[in-house]
């Protein structure tokens, strides 16, 4: 059966198209590693933990002079320079 | 009385506290599932694998956000269907096409196996945008509802009905012209 509605024909296709067969796979094993890697790549990366603590620390020390009034910031912003000038440098 | 299927359930609890063999199953158990959905989106052998595994990979990755109110399978498909979507718009019109001359090869409809059927239908979908080739997926490839198809879309049902309706006027414009 035919029709002269591209539209028509495409909707017939699509029906029949739903029950083509499967392939059969199995990627349970491959699943399983690839979370695994993710997770210990989480885990060892030391450069997320320190980033977030040099962070921490950076706030702290800010705040500890911003507290007591100090007006000399270059106390704080040299070592945070230092900090993201090593983190964000290009390793040859 | 739970609303969600009470293997799926358990295993869904027991890998949220950090159980793998849980997991395991759940993947072992729904891979047919992801894998006639992520055919939708690909054509490829190679690919078919690795967008299956990229949605339990995503799916293990947001368990923390399934709340349990519906069949663990939906939420799959949701995010089987983000997954496939994604790599639609990452490699735009250059997957899952075939050229002109097997569009001709293929064109009489009522001789074509099951098989060829699917070619036709998804060489004809590649040639539209990823928005229009999702909706017109969801509705005739996976026989969704509108509904249905929102919910996998992520969009409103208004927005999908629109969709729909212009992906369906586009379609059957470039049949008329090229095919």
């Amino acid at each position: 059966m035919t029709s002269d509605d591209p539209l028509d024909a495409f909707e017939r296709a699509a029906k029949r198209a739903r029950h083509e067969s499967l392939p059969t796979l199995d990627v349970t094993a491959a699943v399983m590693a690839r979370i695994a890697t993710r997770r210990e790549a989480r885990v060892l990366d030391p450069r997320a933990g320190a980033t977030w603590l040099c962070l921490a620390a950076s706030i702290a020390v800010a705040a500890f002079f911003g507290v007591l009034g100090a007006a000399d910031w270059s106390l704080v912003t040299d070592p945070l320079g230092v900090v993201i000038s090593t983190f964000t440098m290009e390793v040859p | 009385m739970p609303r969600v299927d009470d293997d799926d359930a358990l295993d869904v609890q027991a890998a949220r506290r950090g159980d793998h063999d849980a997991f395991a199953r759940l993947v072992t158990r729904h891979t047919p599932t992801v894998t006639r959905l992520m055919q939708r989106f690909t054509r490829e052998p190679g690919m078919l694998e690795e967008l299956v595994q990229d949605t339990f990979v995503e799916v293990h990755g947001s368990l923390a956000r399934f709340r349990g109110d519906a069949p663990f399978v939906h939420y799959l498909r949701r995010i089987g269907t983000r997954v496939g979507y994604r790599f639609w718009t990452a490699r735009r019109r250059a997957v899952g096409t075939v050229s002109d001359e097997a569009l001709v090869e293929l064109a009489v409809d009522g001789e074509r196996g099951v098989r060829d059927d699917a070619e036709w239908v998804h060489a004809w979908l590649a040639r539209l945008s990823p928005r229009d080739r999702l909706v017109l997926t969801l509705v005739y490839l996976e026989d969704c509802t509108m509904v249905e198809a929102a919910k996998l879309a992520g969009w409103s049902v208004a927005m999908t009905k629109v969709q729909a309706h212009r992906a369906r006027k586009r379609l059957a414009r470039l049949m008329e012209n090229e095919g």
